[in-house]
Parts: structure tokens; sequence; C-alpha cells
């Protein structure tokens, strides 16, 4: 109720400011853009009340996980041995490789167009399942991402080919 | 990313609220989504208020347009309704053997006269589906029925003996009898006789 009330106040403040940051552009709902205002709005309130959410250790370990994922499975379809368990202790050489493998998967992102990259991003790193991706980015249906999915990861292992991340193996 | 809609520090450099919003509708131009898109892959804040918000707006329920409050949208449909050539409904509707049941009422509409105007001959209305009986009546501005009658049709005309003051104001409604004693009102309209144009 707090929430709701803070939210209609400030919806209200200065004369409406916030409201009047719609811009009907005929394509945006007023519905959708005040969800997300509303959103944000209630966020704030939040973290007015008790403060920012303490970056604890859990959600990084969590999202060092889930980006391994994608290395992971590159390194299952480029074969490279011995990169799943390569942050074991006592294991230098992996560990090597699988830095190496990140880095090289870095460059190779980067030449990505977005929208590949924020798809490969939602799956592997917040590991979505693919109907919400398609929720998110507007895809069709799942079977759209799968197919998306399918395409660039199929780049994905050209382009770390042609850096040589295969050759590199002893 | 202007930050003149946002000046909340927090949210300066990040996607702006109606950016994010018209990516959620597929609104952007494509320029503008890659760049919303670019921005995503690279800003774990943003993207999280993305799926968030995606799941928050996929999963509001679809409003039941035909429960919507009557008001306007009625008014508005039953002008339609009688100004439109009425369709063949086995066109549009599956065969029914069953009267449907009524959910709404939709009251009806006084259509004229309205405003100022020259003369006032008659009375029309709007119907409403289910009614068999409407009820008109006109008032002068103390709110005394100068006149009232009831008839199935839509329209009424207007007997010689009322006698309307130039430039006066003078109100009329009209009720529809949906079921056996119920009774849905039109707003009250005003109108006035103006002198004549020459």
């Amino acid at each position: 109720m707090d929430a709701y009330a803070y939210l209609l106040e400030h919806l209200r403040r200065d004369d409406f400011r916030r409201l009047r940051g719609y811009v009907a552009d005929g394509r945006t709902k007023f519905t959708t853009w005040l969800v997300v205002v509303a959103r944000r709005l209630c966020l704030d309130h939040l973290r007015q009340r008790y403060g920012r959410p303490q970056e604890s250790e859990l959600p990084d370990r969590e999202a060092h996980a889930a980006r391994r994922r994608l290395v992971d499975l590159l390194a299952e379809e480029l074969d490279v041995s011995g990169v799943a368990d390569a942050t074991a202790e006592g294991n230098p050489e992996a560990h090597l490789r699988a830095k190496e493998l990140s880095r090289a998967l870095a460059g190779v992102l980067a030449g990505f167009e977005p929208r590949d990259r924020l798809l490969l991003k939602l799956r592997f790193d917040d590991g979505l399942p693919a109907s919400e991706i398609g929720q998110v980015m507007g895809f069709a249906t799942q079977f759209h991402v799968y197919r998306r999915l399918n395409a660039v990861l199929g780049q994905l292992r050209a382009a770390m080919r042609g850096r040589g991340v295969q050759d590199s193996e002893p | 990313m202007a930050a003149h809609m946002y000046p909340d520090p927090s949210y300066r450099g990040h996607l702006e609220a109606g950016e994010v919003a018209a990516y959620l509708d597929r609104a952007l131009a494509p320029s503008e989504r890659t760049r919303v898109e670019a921005h995503l892959a690279d800003c774990d804040a943003c993207r999280t208020e993305v799926v968030a918000l995606a799941r928050l707006v996929r999963a509001r329920p679809n409003p039941r347009r035909w429960y919507l409050p009557v008001g306007a949208l009625a008014a508005a449909a039953a002008a339609l309704l009688l100004l439109l050539p009425r369709p063949e409904p086995e066109l549009l509707e599956p065969p029914d053997y069953r009267e449907p049941v009524i959910t709404t009422t939709v009251a009806p509409v006084a259509i004229a006269p309205r405003g100022a105007i020259t003369t006032a001959e008659r009375l029309v209305w709007s119907s409403v589906p289910h009614a068999d009986r409407y009820r008109v009546a006109v008032f002068d501005d103390t709110g005394r029925v100068l006149w009232e009658t009831q008839t199935s049709d839509t329209v009424t005309v207007l007997p010689d003996h009322i006698r309307f003051v130039t430039g006066a104001p003078y109100h009329w409604k009209v009720q529809a009898q949906t079921s056996w004693n119920r009774w849905v009102s039109s707003d009250l309209v005003e109108f006035s006789i103006g002198p004549p144009r020459p």
C-alpha cells in the first residue's frame, strides 16, 4: 500500500511530469509504458526504504557458472578436452586453456550483431528458456528462437575455429 | 538515452522508460532496436529489467472487452449499430440454438435533438438489443415533465401542443425496457430551439 501511495505521489509530482513523459507514438501502448514506470518507481521506493540489495557472493558465483555454460558448450562441440573441469585446482594447463577460450569467445562475440549477442546472453548468461526469450525479443514462437540460436552457435563455432581454437589442442 | 525523462541518477546511462516500453511493444525502428539490443546485451541491469517486465506485461490478462463498462464505448457502439447497415447475422456468428445470455445492458443513446437546433419535430435514439419498449420524456429547465410517451420504435414524433420557447434550454431522455420492470436510461440530453435560419 505504501508503494502504491509512493507511486501515485510520484506520478502526480511536478504537475504530472512523469506521466507527461509518455510519448504517444501510436505504437507503444500507454499501459506497457506505465508498467515500466511503475516498476521503476516501486524499486526506487524499496531502495529508499531498505537500501540497495547487497551484492552477495552467491549470485556472482551463479553468474559465473552460467557464463561458463556457453564456454563449456562450445568446448564440448569444439572437442576441447579438459575444459569442463578447468577450474579444478592443480590443473594449470586446463585452467589456462579455459581462460584462452573465454578470451577468444569474448573477441568473437564482439563482432556479432547486437541482437545475436543479446540472444546468447539471455540463453547462456541468464539461462532463460526459449519461450521466454521469444517474449522478450519478439520472436514469433520458441521454435524461431531455437532456429536462430542454432544459426548463431554455428557462426560462433566457425568463428572460433577460424581463430584457431581447435588447433590449440595439444 | 537522454536522461531528461529520468533524472534519477540510478537510471542514468541506462535505457529510458520509453525505450524499454517501445522495445517490449516492438515499436522501435530497426536502428533504434539495434541500439537498445546492443545496450541490453552489455548491461545486466537493463536486461534484468526487460526480462522482468516481459513477464509482467505478457502475463497481464487480456481485457475482456465485452464486459467493459458501458459509458462512452457502449454509446459509440450503439450509435454505430444504428448507422451501419446490419450485417447478415449468420455470417458473423456460429449457429446458435439458444438465446445468448444477456450479460451486459447497453443504454440507449439520445441521438436527436441535441444542442442548438432550429426545429424539434421528433425524438430519435439508438436501439437497445432485446428492448421491447422505450419510454421517452421531455423536461423543461426546471425539471418539469412537458411530455412523456412509450413506444416500441426508436423514434417518436413530438406532438404539436408542446410549445418550445426560443432560446430556452430543454432536456430529454429515453429509457429502454430490457426485461420485466427493468429500465436502462440514456443520459439527459439538452437542446434548445434557436431562431429559424434565414
